[in-house]
């Protein structure tokens, strides 16, 4: 059984650049110098020239994504100039393009850019309303600016706005999460990402043993009283993480989910085409590097067969609150995954773990918060 | 393999039977190096540290666990050649019976005492054994070469014990060699002769044997009476076996074979005894054909006291543990196992040793040189129980410990434990006895400053973290040694331990019934700690007689998702999985609970500290 070929592509653009660096952060992302940057924007539409003189006939670009880092840090003119030529190398318009924003970021300038690459979908990295916790994350903005952002956002026409928020921050107890769910609900954006504090290694966080602080219970606490507050004001939890009011999921993380394809361009960036995974480089300068040279940025590539292509699907799709669809995925990789299931999991198919019907397998309210100890059954 | 087979022919008046009576690392094995340099056994070029202990396990923990024997020859300065038989013994708690068989075959020993420790508890018992056998006692303080040696105070430790005036005691190193040569003197002139009979039957004191892949038993034996030639039949008076002799000899110290073994002669004999339990340590070799008409005193036969559950990590490596089993019995007619089933634990054997160190060194062996990973369960002593019917039966397994309602009485094997500690712990070690629920039979100031007490100790108490405590409680200083006394009657219960509901054989275990609740709630918190978190909470019980007297929940796990996932994480995070999945292999799955192999270990580390 080979992935079904398909024209379809969704394109992430990964600017790596940032004015500070957060406590938590693992992405591939920094401070640089404007030099930097500024040759970094120059070199990417080499990277679009290599892929699309491959693949340029067909392709249809559902959505572009462009996330950082923070795309909102960079000079709003090499933003605009680099979509330009990328929207210049594919036929369709990408019905969705979403770009992520930090609160501080927000000015006129960042908006006439925003509105000439024509996106139109916002991501704020707000993560709290109390600036307490902000300092403690170590972000730069205040908790009164991310109002203010998102105000000018919506004055300025943005219909479809997203806010990041971080719960199970230690040191900060459930009173802090309500005030903050209460605020976002104040704001009523359109789509609101839910991560709790996970703490990487090579992070200060992780230097500075945060983790160890970390109590999943209290995590687990918040997270199932956001679920229910934001239930209750009409959000759906379409994923894990994510709620959006009807019609306003994230299209281009739904084909993540759904193992659909996708290009990545720019530092760290990855790719999954026709069932080939590939990355590119972490680092800025080896990237810039090879872009020089003309040679590819690629750092890492896999190819996912047997049982890997399906448990990968599981492990994205099940993050999904509509799971999985059983007969598209017994069709999509050849095997019986009702079977598997019913074997696997047959102490915990009921109504709050995993929910099985003849159409669907999905985790209830019990099983999505612990789905690694269910995905792991499977391997 | 020899080269130029040329004896000397050395009358009886001129051998010496000796053995070295020291503590752990006090220096016994650099001593016999040294004597065995300084006489020319081994050139100082073949001397490996220590070349009396072969095996490394011995090597790195310094103790000699075989019981070896070399021959020296050794020119006195009165210009005679003297025999010397080194018999070196085992070194630990465990083998109290193999050591005292060892010293039997000797006529002196030395008593070497590290000058900057003073006697431990292990050198005094071993001296008592050797003042049984009526041995000449050779008081030596070793170490005078280390700033921190108090050899004065030591000599007035010595004179306390044995009574040799403090300006008769030698002091060596046996490190730099000097005081080795005065000793050699010492040991001619002290030492006696071997008495016995030439012209009588043969009787030969077996105090060793190991076993040869490709020559069978080696018998390791001292003559007594009589003498011992190649081609002669034989006769074992314990076991009653017959075997023919085709090979004899000394070791000097690696084996060489000659004709003849005579009247106060140490050396082996080979012959195709393939069966190491027909060789016992302390039986009488006699002739076949003219036999003596007793045994040489003081056979016992080697009986388990301790007892645990063997089991490997991998299922698959079952067999492998049955076979590795099955080699170190050939060398070790003390140990036994029998297959068992452990509902945790799958397939496994229960094994019999002398004591915990026994337990141990097996354990490592097993371990080290069989490549096996292994778990093994909380060890328990042997208990004799009298039935209803008034029959009399051991139990080596908690499991097979019936209810209490069908039994008149209980009995557990007590040992007479003797500590040495400098008297500032006394109080410590005192208390320690008393929660052991020992009983006190004395004290003895060996000086101001070191006193020994005397205890009747339930075995299984000893086996219990014992050592450790002793060695906490005495920052080190204190020294522990026992033998086996008795049986006495026991108040004895079962502590079940339950797992979701159902009970977990490899944790239950049998305690007296006044800590029974404790133990069980030490448990039960070891277990939920130990335990990791499951979909669904995880009740622990212990339970006593049917009733529960602790319990402890694990929580169901509430979360364990990455809450961000991204296109470019999930190969991160499939990589996650299978690690989780990888330690998932881990672990024992019992019932819907997995238990992680580790979890097992640390619950069966036989600690009871609720650290």
């Amino acid at each position: 059984v080979t992935e079904q070929k398909n024209n379809k592509i969704s394109i992430y653009l990964h600017i790596p650049f940032c004015k500070s660096k957060c406590g938590y952060c693992s992405f591939a992302s920094g401070i640089y110098p404007e030099s930097v940057i500024k040759r970094y924007f120059e070199l990417l539409p080499k990277e679009f020239d290599l892929f699309f003189n491959d693949f340029s006939e067909s392709l249809e670009v559902p959505t572009l994504y462009i996330g950082g880092g923070t795309p909102s840090a960079v000079p709003s003119n090499f933003l605009s100039n680099v979509i330009a030529k990328l929207l210049s190398m594919i036929h369709n318009m990408p019905f969705e393009i979403t770009i992520e924003a930090n609160p501080g970021d927000i000015d006129h300038s960042f908006i006439k850019a925003c509105k000439e690459i024509g996106v139109t979908r916002i991501s704020l990295g707000v993560q709290s309303f109390k600036d307490n916790v902000l300092a403690f994350l170590g972000r730069r903005h205040s908790a009164s600016q991310a109002v203010d952002a998102f105000n000018l956002l919506r004055e300025s026409g943005f219909s479809n706005i997203s806010i990041d928020l971080i719960h199970g921050v230690p040191t900060f107890g459930p009173d802090r999460w309500l005030i903050d769910l209460k605020s976002i609900l104040d704001l009523s954006p359109e789509h609101i990402s839910l991560y709790a504090l996970s703490i990487e290694e090579g992070t200060p966080f992780h230097e500075n043993k945060i983790y160890e602080k970390i109590d999943n219970d209290h995590v687990a606490t918040e997270y199932h009283l956001a679920v229910k507050m934001l239930r209750d004001a009409g959000y759906n939890r379409y994923e894990i993480s994510n709620f959006s009011k009807p019609g306003y999921e994230c299209t281009h993380n739904l084909n993540y989910w759904h193992m659909g394809n996708y290009i990545g361009f720019g530092v760290s960036a990855a790719s999954f085409i026709d069932g080939i995974y590939f990355q590119r480089f972490q680092d800025v300068s080896k990237y810039i590097e090879c872009l020089e040279k003309g040679i590819s940025t690629i750092e890492s590539l896999e190819e996912f067969h047997g049982r890997d292509r399906w448990v990968n699907a599981m492990i994205m799709g099940m993050r999904l609150e509509d799971g999985i669809h059983i007969h598209e995925f017994n069709r999509r990789f050849g095997i019986d995954i009702s079977k598997v299931v019913k074997d696997k999991w047959r102490n915990y198919i009921d109504d709050s773990h995993v929910i099985m019907d003849d159409e669907r397998i999905r985790f209830g309210d019990k099983g999505f918060y612990v789905s690694n100890s269910f995905l792991s059954m499977l391997i | 393999m020899v080269s130029g087979r040329i004896f000397i022919v050395i009358q009886k008046e001129n051998i010496r039977n000796f053995a070295i009576i020291a503590h752990i690392d006090h220096g016994k094995s650099t001593l016999a190096d040294r004597i065995l340099e300084i006489t020319g056994t081994i050139p100082k070029i073949r001397m490996r540290e220590q070349i009396l202990d072969r095996m490394d396990i011995e090597r790195e923990r310094g103790i000699t666990i075989k019981a070896q024997a070399v021959r020296i020859d050794y020119k006195a300065d009165n210009g005679e050649l003297y025999r010397l038989n080194l018999i070196d013994t085992p070194g630990h708690v465990d083998f109290t019976y193999e050591v005292s068989r060892s010293l039997a075959a000797c006529e002196g020993a030395i008593l070497l005492i590290d000058a900057t420790q003073g006697f431990q508890a292990q050198t005094i018992a071993n001296l008592y054994l050797a003042l049984e056998q009526d041995l000449q006692i050779i008081p030596v303080i070793n170490k005078i070469d280390l700033p921190s040696a108090r050899p004065d105070a030591l000599k007035r430790e010595i004179q306390t014990i044995i009574g040799t005036k403090p300006n008769e005691v030698l002091a060596i190193s046996a490190k730099t060699g000097e005081g080795v040569s005065e000793l050699l003197e010492i040991i001619v002139k002290e030492i006696p002769s071997p008495k016995g009979d030439e012209d009588t039957s043969l009787k030969a004191l077996v105090f060793d044997a190991h076993y040869d892949d490709y020559r069978g038993v080696i018998v390791y034996i001292r003559v007594m009476d009589g003498a011992i030639r190649k081609g002669d039949w034989i006769r074992m008076m314990a076991t009653d076996k017959k075997f023919q002799v085709n090979e004899i000899g000394v070791f000097k110290p690696d084996m060489t074979p000659i004709d003849i073994l005579q009247t106060g002669d140490v050396g082996y004999i080979i012959a195709t005894i393939r069966d190491i339990a027909d060789s016992r340590v302390g039986d009488t070799v006699t002739s076949h054909e003219k036999p003596a008409d007793k045994p040489l005193p003081g056979y016992k036969r080697p009986k388990p006291m301790v007892f645990c559950g063997l089991y490997t990590v991998e299922t698959a490596d079952y067999e492998h543990l049955g076979q590795a089993l099955e080699k170190l019995s050939l060398n070790d007619s003390a140990f036994t196992y029998q297959p068992e089933t452990s509902q945790a634990l799958g397939f496994g054997f229960r094994c019999g040793f002398l004591g915990v160190l026994h337990m141990d060194i097996i354990k490592e062996r097993l371990e080290r040189e069989y490549n096996l990973e292994l778990i093994v369960t909380v060890p328990n002593v042997v208990y004799r129980i009298t039935d209803t019917k008034g029959y009399v039966k051991e139990i080596e397994n908690p499991e097979e410990f019936p209810d209490s309602t069908h039994l008149t009485k209980v009995e557990e094997p007590y040992v007479l434990l003797r500590l040495v500690t400098p008297s500032e712990f006394m109080g410590p070690m005192m208390e320690l006895n008393h929660k052991k629920r020992a009983e006190y039979i004395k004290m003895e100031y060996l000086s101001e400053e070191r006193v020994t007490l005397e205890y009747y100790l339930p075995l299984a108490e000893l086996i219990v973290d014992y050592y450790d405590k002793v060695k906490a409680g005495s920052k080190g200083y204190a020294s522990v040694d026992y033998e086996f006394h008795g049986f006495r009657e026991a108040d004895l219960v079962k502590v079940q331990i339950l797992i979701n509901g159902e009970p977990l054989d490899a944790v239950s275990f049998l305690s007296d019934r006044e800590s029974a609740t404790r133990k069980g709630r030490v448990m039960v918190m070891k277990l939920r700690r130990s335990i990791p978190r499951h979909l669904f909470d995880v009740p622990i019980q212990a339970s006593v007689g049917g009733k529960i007297v602790a319990r402890e929940t694990i929580k169901a796990l509430r979360k364990d998702v990455l809450s961000k996932c991204y296109g470019g994480d999930v190969t991160r995070k499939r990589k996650l999985l299978e690690k989780q999945k990888e330690g998932k292999k881990r672990m024992k799955m019992f019932g819907n609970v997995n238990i992680p192999q580790d979890a097992l270990l640390i619950v069966l580390d036989i600690s009871e500290d609720d650290k």
